[in-house]
Order: structure tokens, then sequence, then C-alpha cells
């Protein structure tokens, strides 16, 4: 935990709630799905770059890029 | 870069003032006030007081990015009251932002006495009522102070003393704390 | 006279000595005083000041200082002169460095032959023999200084009555309340003045390896302790332990900040069971590091000796006072570990502290850069420890700080790497099978599992927390045990759908049915009850709960415990 800086996990979520405001005015309701399957997934991708210079916004676009992969995976698979 | 809040009414009324200070009872107005001035005016040096939180590097960065400013953000931190005025003294730099000085309530002649025996212009935040708190020995030694409002989508910055001018406030939106200043500042300050 | 001092009484010119058996005996001194002065025959002027001289001392940097040493025949001057000038070595107590003098340490043997005194025996590991006692008195709700009930704990044996029935004797005692009315004792500590979780004989412990009195600590935080035991370190070597040391911080970008701002390595595990899965802990990390690295306010950035990516150096000119306090005290713990329990158990304390406390405002021999450096190595070492772990062919499954999950490969060979390449120990717990569980909504929780270890007993973490009902105790007791019986992930499932439902069932009927204790919870120290209207203080007497409330409980925890 740092002293000065916040959180990773909490400045992730702060991120995360943006995200969704934004894709909701959209009215985009698949991105809304991605969004949330990513967040599924992001405590992964945090753990992984702790000692990495990586912004939090960038955590996340990780995890979506890799939700994105994934059905890409399955889609080619069908 | 020199020291600046990049809202031209202020930065005016501020001038070449050597000991400016800021203070508002909202936090959350306060520090995205001190972020966006600290990204405008890097390269500068800070003095964090307190034992926790107070600098976000993100949101630093992005508003470094809007104002296209690279300069470089130099920090330290002061922990307990005990520390304050060592590290005031020590920020050889000419520009010093200081974060929340009257932090522990007390120590304070020091800490004055370190801000005005610097050399170079100081830019003071203070999260707590002034006329009411901190250190009043600060309050003369500041050549402007300014009250920040919170107005719910807007914030007033309120004049309370000046050498130059009379008591003054003036209105913006918070976006407007995101914003880019205006071509005409950067011509003046340069 | 002989036997363990257990207690020093100042006097005027002297100090009185306390043994076990209430055995009194004064013995003639002066009590020492340090003070940095230009004017020390000002000060000399003082009547209590029988005699001074300078010494040549040196700062926490390294630079000589002159102090002077100031006898005063009686202690009241102390606080007086404190308050004129400027007294340094305030830590350790004036009072134990005095019986240091005179070699008469809390908790040893010693023997008096007139004023000489000589300490006694070799055993260093051994319990004092002295006695020492616990007594607490119970009400209808637990715990509480009003009970009339009482439960005594004396050399081991357990005596429970009626408070009026109460006659006890011993040379310590820690008591609550009215209980402290009726025991005898040459050192009373009151329960609920302490400020740290060690018991009777930690204490004990504590002011035997801290030297000072056990009145003078009783009610010490772990950080106090930790500091008189690093205090003795610098006062030892001559060098000064200041009252308040202003720190100025390395000037640094607000990125260089950013990289060393961090704590431990703290990973997310994938929810759900799994099999055959082992524990691999290092051992005590943080003091480790900071022992291996030589971490101390004045050795970090004192010279280049080692440089790190952080920005921040160690020099190894000098053994740190922080990592020579620290070295003692875990030589220490290994030894008690194994002989007595629960005095391992109050050295363990000190050193859990000892990290965080390296980075605290008020800390005197801590900074911040140093703290930085410890968590610097500890991440790195973890994350070195996952790659061997790779390399090794197993499967790393959580990793938190200073310790990993890992399943499969080979186990010894990775132990063996690991403890070669850091030089640290490792120990590991191997389990049958481990939950790792979630937060309510299903997400990776870092600190939440619980698993049966080999041998059949089933460990939580992160599932019970502090101030929970009993009723919600109760349950997940019940629970870990009916779970032991699974020997594997999907033996576990089926407890889990069966009888741990059951379980589930019977503890939501409880919530309408219980009996008051069942609905107790201790919130700060207070126990309280929800009732209809709220919580309220059940000191006042049990009136009655509100069901629904306890039955949300019960299922939030159980929402925790199966993701």
């Amino acid at each position: 935990m740092g002293r000065t800086q916040p959180s990773p996990t909490s400045s992730i979520e702060a991120e995360f709630r943006k995200l969704y405001r934004v894709a909701r005015r959209v009215g985009d309701e698949p991105f809304v799905k991605l969004i949330s399957e990513a967040e599924e997934r992001v405590r992964y991708f945090q753990g992984a770059s702790y000692d990495e210079d990586l912004d939090p916004w960038e955590v996340i676009l990780l995890s979506i890029l890799s939700v994105v992969a994934e059905r890409e995976e399955r889609w080619r698979g069908m | 870069m020199a020291l600046m809040t990049g809202f031209q009414e202020v930065d005016e009324v501020i001038g070449s003032d050597g000991l400016v200070e800021f203070y508002s009872t909202d936090g959350e107005l306060l520090s995205l006030f001190y972020h966006r001035v600290i990204a405008l005016s890097a390269p500068v040096d800070v003095v964090l007081v307190g034992e926790r939180g107070g600098l976000d590097s993100l949101l630093l960065r992005r508003l470094q990015r809007t104002f296209r400013n690279r300069g470089e953000v130099y920090l330290r931190r002061a922990f307990k009251a005990e520390d304050v005025a060592p590290t005031i003294r020590a920020m050889e730099g000419e520009e010093v932002v200081v974060v929340d000085p009257y932090h522990h309530f007390k120590g304070y002649s020091q800490i004055v006495g370190a801000m005005r025996g610097r050399e170079g212009r100081e830019f003071v935040f203070s999260l707590m009522d002034r006329e009411r708190r901190g250190s009043v020995f600060g309050l003369h030694s500041a050549h402007s102070i300014f009250k920040l409002e919170d107005r719910g989508r807007g914030f007033k910055v309120k004049l309370i003393k000046s050498p130059t001018r009379g008591e003054v406030e003036f209105s913006y939106g918070k976006w407007e704390i995101y914003g880019r200043y205006e071509r005409g500042l950067l011509r003046w300050i340069h | 006279m002989e036997g363990y001092v257990v207690d020093a009484v100042p006097g005027r010119g002297f100090v009185e000595l306390v043994l076990d058996g209430f055995r009194r005996i004064r013995v003639r001194t002066t009590f020492p005083v340090y003070v940095v002065t230009d004017n020390p025959e000002l000060i000399a002027q003082h009547p209590s000041v029988s005699s001074y001289e300078g010494e040549e001392w040196r700062d926490l940097s390294g630079e000589p200082l002159t102090v002077y040493r100031f006898e005063l025949t009686n202690l009241g001057a102390y606080g007086y002169i404190s308050r004129r000038a400027e007294v340094v070595n305030k830590v350790p107590t004036v009072l134990s460095q005095t019986l240091f003098r005179l070699n008469a340490l809390p908790f040893r043997r010693v023997v008096v032959e007139g004023q000489r005194i000589r300490l006694e025996g070799k055993e260093r590991l051994a319990r004092p023999k002295v006695k020492v006692a616990k007594v607490e008195t119970y009400d209808w709700y637990g715990p509480s200084p009003d009970g009339d009930r009482y439960l005594a704990e004396v050399d081991g044996e357990t005596e429970r009555g009626f408070l009026r029935d109460l006659d006890l004797w011993a040379d310590v005692v820690e008591c609550s309340g009215r209980a402290c009315d009726r025991v005898r004792a040459s050192v009373k500590v009151d329960s609920s003045r302490k400020r740290s979780p060690v018991s009777i004989w930690g204490l004990v412990e504590w002011s035997y390896v801290s030297m000072t009195p056990l009145r003078e600590i009783a009610y010490s935080t772990i950080g106090k302790t930790l500091t008189t035991n690093e205090a003795w370190v610098a006062f030892r070597r001559k060098v000064v332990i200041p009252d308040v040391v202003p720190r100025v911080e390395k000037r640094r970008t607000l990125e260089e900040v950013r990289a060393a701002d961090k704590g431990g390595l703290v990973l997310f595990p994938k929810p759900g069971c799994y099999d055959g899965v082992a524990q691999v802990d290092f051992s005590s990390m943080y003091p480790s590091l900071i022992i291996k690295y030589n971490i101390s306010a004045e050795t970090v950035d004192a010279c280049e000796d080692l440089k790190t990516e952080i920005g921040h150096s160690i020099c190894l000119e000098e053994r740190g006072i922080v990592p020579a306090a620290l070295e003692w005290l875990v030589e220490r713990r290994r030894e008690l570990r194994g002989v007595d329990e629960e005095r391992s158990q109050a050295i363990k304390w000190i050193l859990v502290a000892s990290f965080g406390y390296l980075g605290y405002r008020n800390s005197k021999f801590g900074k911040i850069e140093a703290y930085e450096l410890v968590t610097y190595f500890a991440r790195k070492t973890l994350r070195r420890a996952m790659e061997v772990a790779r390399e090794e062919g197993l499967e790393v499954i959580h990793g938190i700080v200073d310790s990993l999950f890992v399943r499969g490969g080979d186990l010894d060979e990775f132990a063996r790497r690991v403890e070669e390449e850091t030089g640290m120990k490792l120990s590991v717990e191997k389990y049958d099978w481990v939950v790792m569980g979630s937060t309510a909504g299903g997400r990776p929780h870092p600190m939440r599992y619980y698993g049966r270890k080999e041998g059949g007993e089933v460990k939580t973490k992160g599932v019970e927390r502090g101030n929970m009902p009993n009723l919600v105790r109760g349950f997940l007791r019940e629970f870990a045990l009916s779970l032991s019986k699974a020997r594997d992930c999907s033996e576990a499932r089926e407890v889990l759908r069966g009888e741990c439902r059951e379980i589930l069932g019977a503890y939501e009927r409880k919530a309408f049915t219980g009996e008051p204790l069942d609905y107790v919870l201790w919130i700060g120290g207070e126990p309280y009850v929800r009732g209809v209207r709220g919580f309220y203080n059940a000191r006042s007497g049990y009136r009655g709960r509100d069901p629904y409330y306890y039955l949300g409980y019960l299922r939030r925890t159980w929402e925790n415990l199966w993701p």
C-alpha cells in the first residue's frame, strides 16, 4: 500500500465507474457487457503489472483486450 | 515555468507576489486546484505535508498532457510537524508549492519562518478555514490570500487579501480546472 | 540476598529492588540524565545534581557530539531539567539505565552483597522463577471488569469461583477491575489499560529483553518496546538517542516516488477449490530482509555500497542499529520456539511490528527510504520465488507479500533453490485442498481462503472477523469441523452442499431461537447486541435481539465462503 498515491485497486475501480458512465450514455449495451467481463478479470492483470509502470487505465485496456481476444478465439473455433 | 493557476484573472491579481496562499474547507476542490497549479507550473518543487495521500500522479499526468507541459514535478514529503520547516528550507528550487503546511496544527513559527526565509516564490494550499485555524503569522506573511468555495458545478475564488486590490471574487466551472489556459496568459508570463 | 528482580522503585539516593516473594533491598545509587548543552555549570546548580561529566558520543549520522551526563540523587529533578534543557537518551528509561549500571536487570537472578550486585546463573531460556498469575472477571456476556465471577490462571493451573472468595498472591499479576483489589502482587497490570496483544508472560519476556522494569512497559505499544530494544544498541555504541528526529526526505521526481511508494506484492487468485496445494512462507520476511540488507535510517543513502533500482542505496560499513537489534531478537525467538510458545510469540509481535515502524513518522531509527527499500526487496524476492516455482514446474496459485500457494512440480527442489538464492528460511505447509474465497460479488479476493491441512485440521484466513457475533463464530467453527472430513475438492464440494448447508440451516434457526450469549458481538472492546431498534450495549443487560440482522450476517458470511 502506498503512502502517498491512491491504491491501484481504488484507482482502477474509479476508472471503471467512469467507463460505465460513458458507455451507458452512448447506449451501447454490448460494450457495457464487454466492460463488465473485463472487470471480472482485471484483478489478474493488476497483479501481473504490479511492478511495471502501468497506469490504471492501461491495466483496464489490457483486460478489455483479453476479453476481445478470447471471444475472437471462440468465434474462430466455430 | 513560473507558478501560476492558469486562471487569467487570478494570476493577474497575484502578479509577482512572493508568498500566495489558497485555502478551502473542501478537500476535493482544493486538491483538484493544486493539481492544476502543479501541472501548469512544472518544473516545480512540491512539499507535501501529512501522513498519507495528497498527490495523484495519474491526475497530474493527465493534466500535464492537456497543458502540453513535460516539466518535472519534484517532491519531498513531510510526515510529521517537526519535518515541515526543515523540508521547506531544503527545497532550493526557485518555485515551491507547499500543500497543507499547518496540517499538524503546531510548529507554526518555524514553518512560516522557513517559508519567509526562502529566496523564491511559494504557493501554499491549506485545507482548513484560515479565518479560524492555522498560523496567523502565516496570514500576515502572505502577500495575497484566496479562498476557494465549492458551488456545485462551479466554484468561487475569493480574494481575501492583496497588496493591490480590494475584495473581489471570480467564478469558474469545475470543468475549467481540467481545461487549457488561454494563450494570452502564456504571452503575459513570458 | 538473592532472587529475581521483579521491580525497582527509585528513592532519594537509592533504588529499592523488589525481588520475588515480596523481598526488598535498598541499593545506593544516583540516576543519570544526558543533556546537550553549552552551559553544564548552570544545570549543575540544581540541588539534586551530585556530579556531572562531559562524554564524547556520536549523532545518528556519525558526527561527534559532546554530551553531559548529570548524576541525580532524585528522579524528581529529571522532569525539571527535561523542561529546561535538551535532554537526550530518554529511551531506554532512566530507571532501566540505572539498573543496567547496577547489574540489577529485570527478571534475572541477582545476588546482592552489601551494595554490590552480581548477576547469577547462565540460564537465558528458562522462565524466571517468579509467580505470575492472570485473573479475569466475568459477566453473562463474557469478560467484564465488574463481573462477580472470576477465572484465575496461576503457574499453569486454572481456578474459578466467585470474586468474593478470591484470595491470591503473586509476584506479577494481570487483572481487571475489581479483581485487582483482591489480589496481592508486587506488580499489577490492569488488562483494560494494556495496549499490546501480549500475555502476561509475554510482558515478562518484553521486560527481560528490553531490560526495563515491567511496570514501565506494561502499557506500552509494541512500537515503544521495539524502540527500547533499538535504543539499547545505540546506547551501547554511544550513539545519541534524540527525542524527536526531524527528517528531510530525499528530493525525487514524482515518478521516482511512484515507483517506490508501494507495499508488498499482492495478487488476486482465481476463486475456486484447488487440490494438493502447498503454502510456502518466508519466515519473518521483513525482519530477515532488514537484517540481510542492513537497512536502518543511518545506513540508507549514507554511502553507495549497495545500489538499487528505486534510487536508494545502502551503506555496509557499519552494522545498522535496527538490523543489529532485530538480529538479536530473531535469535532469541528462535531459541524460545519449542521451549515456551507464549514468550516466543511476544518476541514475534515485536518482529512483526519492526517493518511498519521503520516507516512510522515518529520512529527514531527509521525513515521512509528504509521502509521503501524493504518493500522493494520483498517484492523482488517474491517475484523471484515465483519464477523459480515455474522453472521447477510448479503452478503458482496465489502470492501475497511473503507467502506463495503452489502445487505440482518438485516442491523440495523449489524450496531448496529459493532458500539458497535468497538466504532466507522457508516454511512449508501442505494442504489436501484449499478454497480461494471471493468478495461478495464473486470477484477474486487477495486474503480469503480456507483449506484442510495434511493431518485433517481446517484452517481459515480472512473468513472470521474480530467483530463477528458469537452466533456466526459458532457457525464457522462447526463449518470448519465438518469440512475436515473432506479429503479433496470433490468431497469438499459435497460436504459444502450437504452437511454445511444443514449447519447453516441450524444456525439460521438459531438466529430466532438462540441464547443471549449467541447474539453478543464485540466492537472496540465493548459488547453489543443488535436489537430491533439498533445496537445496544450488552453491559446494561440483555434486551432482546433482531433475528433478521443475524440471519443476514450468517447468509453474507456463507456467500463469501463458497464462490
